[in-house]
C-alpha cells in the first residue's frame, strides 16, 4: 500500500508533486528556508501557503504592491490561469483505468455530495443564525463555500496496491465540482444556467476542436506555444463571456483533446506544464491578495475548516466502502485542500463582482488552515503508507 | 493550409458565438478571449505574411487592421485598448532582447562609427525636415496662422517627433527573421542611440515650445533634474536589476520563464511609478546580463523562447487593432508626404552619416531601410505635445499617428527586405551561441 508524494527534483505535474510533497512537519521546517522552497519554487509541503501568505503580504492591506486596482486588472489573466486548471482537471478526468472505473466514479460523486452538502447545508444553519452580511444570498454563498470546500489536492500514485484506485478518485472527484461552480459562477452572474451552460459547452466545444487540429500542426515549437497560449486564452474568455467558469469550459476542452484521436492531450500537457507553476502561483497570489480582514472572515473561515474536515471524513468512510480502499488512506489524501477550491473560490467572486471579498476571504483563509491542519494530522500515516 | 483555415473559422466561429448570444460582458471579460483569438489569428496571419516574403509582425498588424474597430469589429475599440494592458510588459521584454543581442565587446571597434553615423543621420533629418516645416507650415493642418518665434517652436517640436524612429520594431523584426549580422547589429545602435538623443533634444525643444508658447520656463532646472533622472536613473535601476538576474539564474537557475517575466513586469510598474523609463531600464537590464555575467544560455534562450513570441504577436495584433485609420482617411495626404520626405532625409542623412564613419560598404547602404519604422517612443512624445498644448499638439498628434500608421506597415517590410539583401535572414539559426533566438526556433527542414 504505497501513496508515496514526490518529493523536490521529481518532474512538476499539478498535484501533490509540485503541490505537496512529503508533509512531516520536521520535513518542512527542513525544506523551507533552503532556497528555491522559500521563494515557492521549489516544492514544498504545503506551498500553496507560500504563495497565498505571499499574495496577502503584497495585497492592499499590508504592502499595497498589488493594489485592487492591480487585482482587478488580473481578472483576464485569471480567467485564463482558471481555464488552464480546467484542462488539467479534464486531462485527470480522461486519463483513469478500466480496472473498477464506475465503481470509482460512484464513490467519487458520493464523495463529493457528502462533503459538499455537509458544509454548505451546515453552514447555510449558521449563516442564517448568525446573519453576517454576506455579499451574496445565504444559500448561494454556503453553496459556493461548500463547492469551494469540497476540492482536495490531487496526487500522483505510484505503486500499486490501492494507491492506484484512491488517486483515481480524487482525480474523478473534481468533475462534479467544476460543474457546481460553473452554476455557481451563472447564479451568482444572475444568468439563466441552463442557456449559459449550453453556450459554454457549445463554444468550448467549438474552441477544442479547434485546438486539436492545430496543436498537431504547429511548424515549430514556438509556433506550438502560441496555439496552446491561445486557445488556453480563449477557453478562458468562453467560460467568462458565456457567464460560468473557465474551468468548465478548460474541462471540457480536455476531456474532448483526450478522447479524440490523435496526440492532442500529451501535447497540451506537456505545454501547459511549462505554464503550470505560473498560473498557479498567480492564482493564490491574487487569492491572497484580495483578503480583506475583518471579523467576519474568521466567522466563515472556523467553521469552514471544522465542518470541511467533518464533511471529508464523513465521506471518506462512506466513499472508501464504495470503492472499496482503506478508509484511513483515502480520509488523509482527500484532507488537504489544494488550489482548486482557492480557484473556485475566485471565479465566484469575480461573478459576484462586488467589492465585498467576504467569500474568497473565508475560503483562502480556510485554506491556508487547512493546509496547516493537515500538514500535523497526517504526517504518520503517510510515513507507514509509503 | 486547408486545415490550419478549417481552426481559424471555428476560432471565429467561437468568437461570434459568444457575440450573439453572450451578454455584454464588458472589455475586462471578455479580454481572455481577445488575448486567445489574436494569438491564433494574428499568429497564422503572420504565417501567409511570411510565405509572401514579408515580415511576420506585418500579418499581426494586419490581423489587427482586419479585425479592429475600423475594420471587422471583431475586436472592439474596448478590447483593443484592453488588449494593450501588455505594452508594458512587451516593451520591455523587446527592451530586455535588444539589451541581450549587444555584446559591447564585439561592437567596441565599431562604436565611433556606429556614433557617428546616428548622429550624422539625425542631425541631416533634422536639417532637412524641420526646413520642409518651416517652408509649409501654412498648408499644414496644424496652427496656419502661428508667425514667428512660435512657429519655429512648433517646427522644431513637431520634427523632434517626426525624426524619431522605433526601437521596439526594429528589434521585432530581427528577432522574427532570426537575423545576425552587421546590417542588424547596426540599424539596432543606431536606433537605441539616435533615440536616446532624441528623447533628449525633445525635452529641450519643449523647454523651448514652453517659454515661447506656453507657461513660460515653469519648470526650468527641475527639467533637466527631471530628464536625468529619466534616463540615468533608468540606466542604473536596469543594471541593477540586471546584476540581479544574472545571481538570480547562477544561484538558482530554476522558472527562468516566470523570473523573466517578473523582470519585466517589476520595470514595468517600477517605471510607472518612479517615472523611470521602461525601454532604457529593461535595455540597460538585458546589457548587463549579456555584457557583465555569464549566462546559462540555452536556459534563459528556452525562457525567452517561451515568453516572447505571444507577447510580440499580441503586442502587434494590438497594435494594429489601434492604428488609427480615421487619422489616416483625415490626414493621410499630408501624412503620406511628410512620411516620403522622412524616408528621403532617412536616406540622405545615412548616406553622409556612413560617408563620414568611412562606412560605405553594400551591407551598411542598406541602414536607411531599417530606419523607417515609427510606433511607440514617437506617439508617446506625440502624446506628451498634446497634453500640454491641446490646441495645435492635438493637431500634431493626429498627423503623428497617421504617420505612425503609414510606417508601421511600411518600415517593418523595408528592413526585412534589407535585411534578405545583406543575407542576415536566419543568421541565427547557424550560430547556435549565446545570442537568444527570441521566439522562434530554427526551422524544421519541410
Amino acid at each position: 500500500m504505497a501513496v508515496a508524494v514526490a518529493g523536490a527534483g521529481d518532474t512538476p505535474e499539478v498535484g501533490r508533486d509540485v503541490l505537496d510533497p512529503p508533509r512531516q512537519p520536521s520535513v518542512w521546517a527542513r525544506l523551507f528556508p533552503a532556497r528555491g522552497v522559500a521563494l515557492g519554487l521549489g516544492a514544498s509541503p504545503a506551498p500553496s501557503l507560500t504563495f497565498i501568505l505571499t499574495g496577502m503580504l503584497l495585497g492592499p492591506q499590508v504592502l499595497a504592491v498589488v493594489t485592487t486596482d492591480v487585482i482587478v486588472r488580473m481578472d483576464p489573466v485569471v480567467s485564463i490561469a482558471l481555464a488552464a486548471l480546467g484542462v488539467f482537471v479534464g486531462l485527470g478526468l480522461a486519463g483513469g483505468s478500466s480496472r473498477g472505473e464506475g465503481r470509482l466514479l460512484a464513490a467519487a460523486l458520493l464523495e463529493v455530495a457528502l462533503s459538499v452538502a455537509v458544509v454548505a447545508g451546515l453552514l447555510y444553519v449558521l449563516l442564517v443564525r448568525w446573519a453576517i452580511p454576506l455579499p451574496a444570498s445565504p444559500w448561494l454563498f454556503a453553496l459556493a463555500a461548500g463547492t469551494c470546500a469540497g476540492a482536495s489536492a490531487a496526487v500522483r500514485a505510484r505503486g500499486s496496491g490501492d494507491a492506484a484506485p484512491v488517486a483515481r478518485l480524487v482525480d474523478l472527484d473534481d468533475a462534479p465540482l467544476v460543474v457546481l461552480a460553473a452554476m455557481a459562477v451563472a447564479i451568482a452572474g444572475a444568468r439563466p444556467v441552463g442557456h449559459a451552460l449550453v453556450l459554454t459547452a457549445g463554444a468550448a466545444l467549438c474552441a477544442g476542436v479547434a485546438g486539436w487540429l492545430l496543436f498537431e500542426r504547429a511548424r515549430s515549437e514556438a509556433e506550438r506555444g502560441v496555439f496552446v497560449a491561445g486557445i488556453i486564452a480563449l477557453l478562458g474568455g468562453v467560460g467568462a463571456h458565456a457567464g460560468t467558469s473557465p474551468l468548465l469550459s478548460g474541462t471540457l476542452a480536455a476531456l474532448l483533446w483526450a478522447w479524440s484521436p490523435g496526440r492532442a492531450d500529451p501535447i497540451i500537457a506537456a505545454d501547459l506544464r511549462k505554464l503550470q507553476h505560473p498560473l498557479v502561483a498567480l492564482l493564490l497570489i491574487v487569492a491572497g491578495a484580495s483578503v480583506q480582514w475583518h471579523a467576519a472572515v474568521l466567522w466563515i473561515a472556523a467553521p469552514l475548516v471544522m465542518l470541511r474536515l467533518i464533511g471529508k471524513l464523513l465521506a471518506s468512510v462512506v466513499a472508501a466502502r464504495v470503492a472499496v480502499v482503506p478508509t484511513g488512506l483515502l480520509a488523509t489524501v482527500l484532507l488537504p485542500p489544494g488550489v482548486l477550491g482557492v480557484a473556485i473560490a475566485l471565479n465566484v467572486q469575480q461573478a459576484l463582482g462586488t467589492r465585498d471579498m467576504l467569500l474568497l476571504s473565508g475560503v483562502t483563509v480556510a485554506a491556508v488552515a487547512s493546509e496547516l491542519l493537515t500538514v500535523f494530522l497526517r504526517t504518520e500515516e503517510i510515513e507507514e503508507t509509503s | 493550409m486547408i486545415v490550419r483555415t478549417g481552426a481559424l473559422l471555428l476560432v471565429i466561429a467561437t468568437v461570434v458565438l459568444l457575440r450573439e448570444f453572450a451578454a455584454d460582458e464588458g472589455p475586462r471579460r471578455t479580454m481572455a478571449l481577445a488575448l486567445g483569438f489574436s494569438l491564433i489569428a494574428a499568429s497564422m496571419l503572420g504565417e501567409v505574411a511570411e510565405r509572401l516574403r514579408l515580415p511576420r509582425l506585418t500579418g499581426y498588424l494586419a490581423f489587427g487592421l482586419l479585425c479592429g474597430p475600423y475594420m471587422l469589429n471583431l475586436i472592439t475599440a474596448d478590447m483593443a485598448r484592453e488588449l494593450q494592458i501588455v505594452n508594458g510588459l512587451a516593451i520591455a521584454l523587446i527592451a530586455l532582447i535588444a539589451g541581450l543581442e549587444i555584446n559591447l565587446e564585439r561592437l567596441r571597434a565599431r562604436l565611433r562609427a556606429i556614433a557617428a553615423v546616428g548622429v550624422v543621420t539625425v542631425g541631416v533629418m533634422y536639417l532637412i525636415l524641420g526646413t520642409l516645416f518651416l517652408i509649409v507650415w501654412p498648408w499644414l493642418p496644424i496652427a496656419p496662422e502661428a508667425s514667428g518665434v512660435e512657429r519655429l517652436a512648433m517646427v522644431l517640436v513637431l520634427t523632434a517627433i517626426v525624426v524619431s524612429f522605433s526601437p521596439t520594431v526594429t528589434i521585432a523584426v530581427i528577432a522574427e527573421s532570426r537575423a545576425r549580422g552587421p546590417l542588424s547589429e547596426l540599424v539596432l545602435a543606431v536606433v537605441v542611440l539616435a533615440d536616446l538623443f532624441l528623447i533628449l533634444g525633445f525635452t529641450l525643444v519643449m523647454q523651448f515650445a514652453r517659454a515661447t508658447i506656453g507657461d513660460a520656463g515653469s519648470e526650468g532646472a527641475g527639467l533637466m533634474v527631471r530628464l536625468s533622472w529619466e534616463i540615468f536613473g533608468s540606466l542604473a535601476f536596469g543594471a541593477l536589476l540586471g546584476a540581479l538576474f544574472a545571481i538570480y539564474l547562477r544561484t538558482i537557475g530554476r522558472e527562468l520563464t516566470i523570473a523573466l517575466l517578473a523582470l519585466c513586469v517589476i520595470v514595468t510598474v517600477a517605471g510607472q511609478a518612479w517615472h523611470l523609463e521602461p525601454l532604457l531600464a529593461a535595455l540597460a537590464a538585458g546589457l548587463a546580463i549579456e555584457n557583465i555575467a555569464p549566462v546559462r544560455a540555452d536556459a534563459l534562450r528556452d525562457a525567452v523562447e517561451r515568453s516572447a513570441l505571444p507577447v510580440l504577436v499580441v503586442f502587434f495584433a494590438a497594435a494594429g487593432a489601434s492604428l488609427h485609420l480615421d487619422a489616416l482617411a483625415t490626414i493621410g495626404v499630408a501624412a503620406a508626404i511628410v512620411g516620403g520626405v522622412r524616408v528621403f532625409a532617412i536616406r540622405a542623412g545615412t548616406h553622409l552619416g556612413l560617408r563620414v564613419a568611412g562606412a560605405g560598404d553594400r551591407v551598411s547602404r542598406l541602414l536607411w531601410m531599417g530606419l523607417v519604422s515609427q510606433a511607440g517612443v514617437t506617439l508617446g512624445l506625440a502624446i506628451l505635445v498634446a497634453a500640454e498644448f491641446s490646441d495645435w499638439g492635438s493637431a500634431v498628434q493626429t498627423l503623428v499617428v497617421a504617420m505612425i500608421a503609414l510606417h508601421e506597415l511600411v518600415g517593418p517590410i523595408l528592413f526585412k527586405a534589407a535585411l534578405e539583401r545583406a543575407g542576415e535572414v536566419g543568421g541565427l539559426d547557424h550560430e547556435p551561441t549565446l545570442a537568444l533566438a527570441q521566439g522562434l526556433e530554427p526551422r524544421r527542414p519541410s
